[in-house]
């Protein structure tokens, strides 16, 4: 058999297998949506009361496994925003990245080799705008607009922010967009950056020296300060890869209905909270 | 009334419409939520966060697309989400304590189309996210090749090839742990 005629026969025996699949019946999804939207309940309910009970399960299972001394010390406090993940500051003031980096997107610092031990400072730094220039994926605002899923939304607040300076978007396992506002007295610095991150995404900060849980519109927030690392996950068709960089300056981190968002500045927190409130 | 004009009226508050678009489109975002997920009741609330996700976001919706592969896009995007959060541990504790035995079943149950189509789900299931994606949206739900690309964000001339590698390594995982399925059907 040649090899054309075997692949066809082989997506041909994969398309006519797949037609026998069998699904379960389709539920009332519309009636349950417009219940909802209605505001008549509150929440999904496929699988919600089921859940409830198997989390008391979960609960007690955990309690007992966490009485062993190993798995207590290998369990990593994290804490999730939206699509990021935060490892919890432990008591060392030190870091030591074993990791060498591999992609730097936003950087600001060399590359790190192994066993690089950096004497960690909480004094914030704008993000030099050379870091910028490797970025892939620059493009114009309203390009960034149309890959985006949702509306995309941003500060309104300074009253003289005006629209971003420069914009990206880059694959993440989804679109995710980087616009960043220059500082009008220094153009090589970054006045601000807004990355606005879409699910399947996937971002872990590790390596946090400072962590303080905040609110954005009434939402859990976090507020990392300090240099940290920052990696994301990509599977694609053609390698797998961590996409990490050293961050410094300060991170604001929330969520809404829609997206993840990371605001690095050098403001302190209660002026990076009512940027990110200022979302339009 | 075709779905432009649907979208149109829901973006107008009437949610009439937004029912009608729901009941036209809930079976293949319930089926893909169920493909990706392998659970009805994970599915059904997948599936319902679709429509709550896309409704909040029809006023930016553009009415050249089409509505399908949009959804879709959502569905696999909440689908990757909801595995990576607690839920996916609850789910698998469910699943142990609920496991039964495998059933009994002759010779000639185990040859029909139902069996052979779980067993390539299973063999799919060993694949990369994306090329499960691919798999099922090309294969399963039986989308063109346009619709595909739509609901992956990919270029649409991408498509064919990133089908024949996700197909190739379909193979590959068939050739090795499920060798009924490459075993040719006798005409």
């Amino acid at each position: 058999m040649s090899e054309p005629r075997s692949k066809d026969n082989w997506e041909q025996r994969v398309r006519d297998t797949a037609k026998g699949f069998r699904y379960p019946l389709t539920p009332d999804i519309s009636g349950a949506v417009r219940q909802r939207l209605e505001g008549r309940t509150a929440q999904a309910t496929g699988s919600g009361r089921r859940r409830l009970s198997w989390a008391l399960v979960v609960v007690c299972a955990l309690a007992g496994l966490l009485l062993v001394p190993q798995v207590r010390a290998s369990v990593r406090a994290l804490l999730r925003i939206g699509v990021i993940e935060i490892e919890l500051p432990t008591a060392t003031p030190q870091a030591q990245f074993a990791t060498p980096l591999v992609q730097q997107p936003l950087t600001s610092t060399p590359m790190l080799t192994t066993s690089t031990t950096l004497a960690l400072t909480p004094t914030p730094r704008p993000t030099p705008v050379s870091g910028l220039l490797a970025l892939v994926g620059e493009t114009t605002l309203d390009a960034a607009r149309r890959r985006m899923p949702y509306p995309l939304r941003l500060p309104t607040y300074p009253a003289d922010l005006g629209p971003p300076d420069r914009v990206w978007v880059q694959d993440l396992d989804g679109p995710a967009t980087i616009v960043a506002w220059m500082d009008s007295e220094n153009p090589t610095r970054i006045r601000l950056a807004l990355q606005v991150l879409f699910s399947p995404a996937f971002g872990r900060k590790s390596a946090v020296i400072h962590l303080e849980e905040t609110q954005v519109n009434g939402r859990p927030a976090a507020w990392v300060q300090g240099r940290h690392m920052l990696q994301f996950e990509r599977a694609t068709d053609h390698y797998d890869y961590d996409l990490g960089r050293l961050v410094e300056g300060n991170v604001l981190i929330w969520t809404d209905d829609t997206y993840t968002y990371r605001l690095e500045t050098d403001l302190p927190l209660a002026e990076a909270v009512k940027i990110a409130e200022s979302l339009r | 009334m075709n779905d432009a004009e649907l979208v149109r009226r829901t973006r107008q508050g009437d949610l009439d419409a937004w029912e009608a678009l729901m009941q036209a489109y809930q079976q293949p975002v319930f089926r893909f939520a169920c493909l990706l997920l392998g659970d009805a009741d994970e599915a059904e609330d997948v599936a319902q966060e679709t429509f709550i996700r896309a409704y909040r976001s029809l006023a930016s919706f553009d009415l050249e697309r089409a509505i399908r592969p949009w959804l879709l896009q959502i569905t696999a995007n909440l689908a990757r989400n909801r595995q990576r959060s607690a839920g996916r541990y609850l789910q698998a504790l469910r699943r142990w304590s609920q496991s039964e035995p495998a059933p009994t079943t002759t010779l000639g149950e185990r040859s029909g189309p139902q069996w052979e189509s779980q067993v390539l789900r299973q063999a799919v299931q060993r694949l990369t996210r994306t090329d499960q994606e691919m798999i099922y949206l090309r294969y399963f739900l039986d989308l063109s090749e346009r619709e595909t690309a739509d609901a992956l964000g990919i270029a649409a001339g991408t498509v064919k090839s990133r089908t024949h590698r996700a197909l190739q390594h379909l193979r590959s995982v068939v050739d090795t742990d499920f060798p009924v399925l490459a075993e040719e059907r006798q005409a």
